[in-house]
């Protein structure tokens, strides 16, 4: 058959005739671009760190924290949207946390996940989700949980820390951390309380503020309550998350560049987060800041000089 | 002397004066009719008004309406409530540790 002809799927046989478009292209064809050179002009177009807004402040400059090393002890509400707020320093993040995203997790901004990291290690889609997003971070994920490192481990990774953020809720680990970390670095104890009426932020600074175990007031483990499933408003979580990242940017750059931290009064190492009005914030949600003392005769913090 | 009752004398102090008015203390009709032609003749200076100055009629109208602004004299300056004015005086309430200990992360 001629290529005149076309053979329509019913088996008839139709002359092939050319379509309206196709005989106008015909006789209007545009002329082709030969014989111009395609060339970018990489020397104008490519950004100059000269000419780039780096948005350092006097108080703080992001980039002097580029490759420092902070830990973060569990990755579930808080602690995804934290280690995702910690990015934005450029930081080498140490992620411990054993679970799986699942799809309850990812429901109604409940945590820093996306439906596409539902069935992934929490901390490998952290690793993914930040690494994408934020150039310079860097994710070192150990799907463990906290209680199955050793503690040469743990102190060899609280060593080499600018800062530990605790965001576990299992009462015998959070106080196995803090008491292995305080002679050694910062730890920032983040936590949502019943409900989501309220949070905290303790932070312990070795040698100088009480340990956790006096900021708290608790003396074993069982002094601590773990809510599982707690309903909580995603944004109250995310307003914890943030408010303990910008606390630990402060402290790792003040171990950085060994200026002392002025943005708060460290003295007052217990932060309080209220999100409703209560009677320590009658006027609405809000941060109170309260020091605490070394108890005496406590293992940790007393004896120390 | 033939003295007036006192009602008398309360009806002819109040009497309206001579005119248009004279019969009735309400206003007339002309004058009703006068009033509105006026309130137009406003309204047409006021959507010239607007279009010469290329803005909507609504907020020249509203404009016109609120009242002026009053000086400021020392006593309409509201009483401040001696909560915000003094938080000092307000007892410190601490932070019920107790409160912290039940936590999700």
């Amino acid at each position: 058959m001629s290529k005149n002809w076309i053979k329509t799927p019913n088996g008839r046989c139709v002359r092939r005739r050319p379509s309206r478009l196709e005989l106008f292209l015909k006789d209007n064809e545009p002329p082709l671009a030969t014989g111009q050179d395609v060339s970018f002009d990489l020397e104008t177009t490519a950004p100059s760190s000269a000419q780039e807004p780096d948005y350092h402040t006097a108080d703080s400059d992001p980039r002097k924290l580029h490759g420092g090393e902070v830990t973060v002890l569990g990755a579930g509400s808080v602690g995804s949207y934290l280690a995702y707020f910690l990015a934005v320093l450029g930081l080498v993040l140490n992620i411990v946390d054993p679970k799986k995203v699942e799809y309850k997790h990812i429901r109604g901004g409940r945590t820093a996940y996306d439906s596409a990291s539902v069935g992934l290690f929490k901390v490998e889609a952290l690793k993914r989700k930040i690494e994408a997003e934020h150039l310079g971070a860097t994710v070192r994920p150990y799907p463990f949980d906290v209680a199955e490192i050793t503690t040469p481990d743990l102190k060899d990774m609280f060593e080499r820390s600018l800062a530990v953020v605790l965001v576990i809720d299992d009462p015998q680990q959070i106080l196995r951390v803090s008491d292995l970390a305080y002679p050694v670095v910062e730890v920032v104890q983040a936590a949502m309380h019943r409900q989501g009426k309220s949070s905290h932020i303790a932070i312990s600074v070795p040698l100088v503020t009480p340990c956790l175990r006096c900021t708290l007031g608790i003396s074993e483990a069982a002094d601590i309550t773990r809510l599982n499933s707690e309903p909580a408003p995603s944004l109250s979580i995310i307003c914890l998350a943030q408010a303990a990242a910008a606390f630990v940017q402060d402290i790792a750059s003040s171990r950085v560049t060994g200026q002392p931290i002025t943005r708060w009064d460290v003295s007052k190492n217990l932060i309080y987060i209220s999100n409703t009005t209560q009677e320590i914030s009658p006027d609405g949600p809000g941060i109170t800041y309260e020091g605490s003392r070394k108890r005496p005769l406590c293992p940790i913090c007393h004896n120390l000089p | 002397m033939n003295r007036l009752a006192p009602t008398t004398q309360i009806q002819r102090f109040v009497r309206p004066p001579a005119g248009p008015l004279a019969t009735s203390p309400r206003a007339s009709p002309m004058t009703v009719q006068a009033l509105l032609e006026s309130i137009a003749r406003l309204n047409e200076k006021l959507d010239a008004l607007a279009v010469r100055t290329q803005q909507p009629i609504e907020v020249q109208r509203q404009d016109l309406s609120r009242p002026m602004a009053k000086p400021v004299d020392s006593r309409e300056v509201l009483p401040v409530e001696p909560e915000t004015a003094a938080p000092r005086n307000r007892p410190r309430v601490r932070v019920n540790r107790s409160s912290l200990l039940d936590i999700f992360d």
